[in-house]
């Protein structure tokens, strides 16, 4: 019976890290693509001028400052967040199923644990973080002064677990409302008690925070729960991986065979302008395909990142420059359309495999065109007619419209292998 | 037999010997023919060879031996007419995901070449007979597995050609949509449209079929009407069913040593 344990504790925790391991393979290296395409070099500005900004700022903290207020807030949403990743799939509520209770032991618990530890490391960072500030604000100062500052801190650390805690006992709830209910009142009680402990007396905000903490524990072990919430736990995992590969899609060409479609409608209802011919039906089920597949979404993102800088740059050569880039790495996207695949039935259909490349070059050339020209008049047009319609604005006009209109068409229209 | 008879049959399989491997065909030789507004059931054990056939007849896989015709065309001789001349239904649902089921059917209105006032106003109809008119807007990733199945009926009843393939037709839908579909497959066939029905839920095709052909290991061990395949079982008393005579008809050529007996 306990060698049955053993090995069963055994297989699940191995189970966890290779699914862990397998995640960790399947993202990681993407990173070099994200890290080549300037979003690190980004990240990593923002991270020194925050540094920069925060020490100047703590040489001379305005009086007006409401610094009590920020760290409530920054504590309050870090302690918040407590992503817990389980890895569940769909095939779990087959072959799982039947050891719901060592499930929840051995393979759910520790992740739980982990979740717990990764919340009050990242709480204590912060508050370290903010407690120059906090020690030098003159909206605080005096607080600061008058308590000891671990104790706080130590608080912080178990407000932290009680919400990873809490967070899992919403997730188990049956009824909706209870969730939601409980969600709420725990992102409340966690707002508030950030707020007491920084601002308020000591030894009250020790009270309230022990006190609701405890009395939502309480009503949180009240509600109808179940050991293991499986749907809800596999839904959760797919949207967190679709998340990263929605994120790592601005950057790369990603598989996206798991990403759930799009409605969005405000895109798709071109496809409904398209003649009714049958020479059209590809073009028709392309331009559906890419209006609400993965491929749109990175490329229109892409578009309004362009577009962002553009405004925000406002200087012609830079703004050039941006704009080329711009249309040049759109088209690469739009090249996806390329790889989109599909059943082997199909292949019955009557109408011609031929035809798909030319249908799915077709919409690559609408769509690259239409970017193109809103990416020119985002360039040109605040600079001036005068300059909008000069050789320089029309030629890099030509330019991307040669692109993406000729070039990336005739890549995506090449007959490949898979065709055969 | 519904609907009338024409000298050319819509499909012609003729001495189809074929499989993945021709080493190991699993296929043997078959022949049969169906005639437009004629429903045929095509019953076998797992592995009978009954999707072969189907891949075969659809143009999905080449013939060993033998060949297919539909509306007297061989896919090689007039590709495109072949391919507009039959519709298929999978047993597994295979639908676009990023279509909902209103362009399921517009695609494949378009691809068929059905007149739009036409698709759109059949649309509506099949949408009502299948209860599906709150789900035409919907994506599939939303849709259950059964309306995934009504989906894909709907598109090719929409298709409407001279031939219909529609393997396990009935498997996931609820009683009203069988109902409903073993209604609209005699409203179809009656209009002319050849169905060929693989399935294993005997008592609806005995209900429905004009004829059945009977596989097994790849040959065809009885044909006709369900009558006639009952009494070439020796089945023929009043409690016999169409089960029972299809077991007869296994263990028959089981004993024999794999079939070659025909009606």
């Amino acid at each position: 019976m306990n060698e049955g344990h053993g090995k069963m504790k055994a297989h699940l925790t191995a189970l966890r890290k290779d699914r862990a391991a397998a995640f960790r393979s399947d993202v990681v290296p993407y990173f070099r693509y994200v890290m080549q395409s300037g979003f690190g070099l980004l990240v990593a500005a923002a991270v020194f001028t925050g540094i920069f900004g925060y020490a100047n700022l703590l040489q001379d903290v305005p009086e007006t400052l409401p610094a009590g207020w920020i760290g409530a807030v920054a504590i309050a949403f870090v302690a918040l967040w407590t992503p817990h990743r389980t890895y569940m799939r769909t095939a779990d509520t087959v072959f799982l199923l039947p050891m719901e209770g060592a499930v929840v032991r051995h393979y759910i618990r520790p992740a739980l644990q982990y979740a717990a530890a990764a919340s009050v490391l990242r709480v204590l960072a912060v508050y370290l973080l903010y407690m120059p500030l906090y020690i030098n604000a003159p909206a605080t100062m005096e607080i600061a002064q008058a308590r000891p500052l671990w104790l706080p801190g130590l608080a912080f650390a178990a407000v932290a677990v009680w919400n990873a805690a809490g967070r899992w006992d919403e997730r188990r709830a049956v009824s909706a409302t209870a969730r939601t209910t409980m969600g709420a009142a725990r992102i409340a009680a966690t707002f508030l008690m950030a707020w007491a402990l920084l601002n308020g007396p000591l030894v009250p905000a020790l009270g309230l925070t022990g006190g609701g903490m405890l009395l939502l524990a309480m009503i949180g072990r009240a509600i109808r729960r179940v050991a293991l919430p499986w749907e809800r736990l596999i839904r959760e995992e797919a949207r967190t991986v679709r998340s990263w590969r929605r994120f790592l899609s601005w950057f790369v060409d990603v598989p996206t065979e798991e990403a759930r479609p799009t409605r969005r409608q405000w895109a798709a209802w071109f496809g409904d302008r398209l003649p009714w011919k049958r020479e059209r039906a590809w073009h028709y089920w392309y331009a559906k395909t890419f209006a609400r597949g993965e491929t749109f979404g990175a490329w229109f993102r892409w578009l309004l990142v362009i577009g962002f800088i553009l405004i925000v740059v406002d200087h012609r050569t830079t703004d050039w420059i941006v704009y080329s880039i711009g249309f040049a790495v759109g088209g690469i996207q739009l090249t996806e359309l390329a790889s989109i695949r599909m059943d082997v039935s199909m292949r019955a259909l009557p109408v011609g495999l031929d035809l798909r490349r030319a249908a799915a070059a077709a919409v690559a050339r609408t769509a690259g065109i239409a970017g193109t020209a809103l990416l020119w008049a985002a360039t040109a047009i605040p600079q001036g007619i005068p300059q909008a319609v000069s050789w320089t604005s029309l030629a890099l006009l030509a330019a991307g419209v040669a692109w993406n209109g000729w070039l990336i068409p005739r890549r995506i229209a090449k007959p490949r292998d898979e065709d055969e | 037999m519904r609907g009338e008879a024409r000298r050319v049959s819509t499909l012609q399989v003729s001495g189809l010997t074929g499989g993945y491997s021709r080493k190991k065909p699993v296929l043997h030789g078959i022949d049969f023919a169906m005639d437009a507004g004629e429903i045929v059931g095509l019953i076998g054990l797992n592995g009978a060879g009954k999707s072969t056939a189907i891949r075969h007849i659809l143009g999905l896989m080449t013939p060993h031996a033998g060949e297919v015709r539909v509306a007297g065309v061989r896919l090689e001789e007039d590709g495109d007419r072949y391919r507009q001349s039959c519709a298929y239904v999978p047993e597994q649902p295979v639908l676009f995901p990023h279509l909902t089921v209103r362009e399921h059917m517009r695609f494949t209105a378009t691809a068929y070449g059905v007149d739009q006032a036409l698709a759109e106003r059949r649309m509506l109809e099949l949408a009502r007979t299948f209860r599906m008119t709150d789900a035409l807007d919907a994506l599939p990733d939303t849709l259950s597995k059964g309306m995934k199945q009504k989906t894909m009926l709907m598109s090719a009843l929409l298709a409407s050609p001279p031939l219909l393939i529609i393997d396990e037709p009935l498997l996931g839908l609820d009683p009203l949509a069988i109902r409903g579909l073993l209604a609209t497959l005699d409203e179809v066939s009656a209009g002319g449209c050849a169905i060929l029905l693989s399935s294993h839920i005997l008592p609806a095709l005995e209900r429905s079929a004009d004829r059945l052909v009977v596989l097994h290991r790849g040959r065809i061990i009885a044909q006709g009407t369900p009558a006639e395949v009952k009494a070439a079982a020796s089945c023929s008393k009043p409690g016999d069913t169409l089960d029972d005579a299809f077991e007869s008809l296994v263990e028959r050529a089981e004993a024999t040593g794999g079939g070659a007996a025909r009606e």
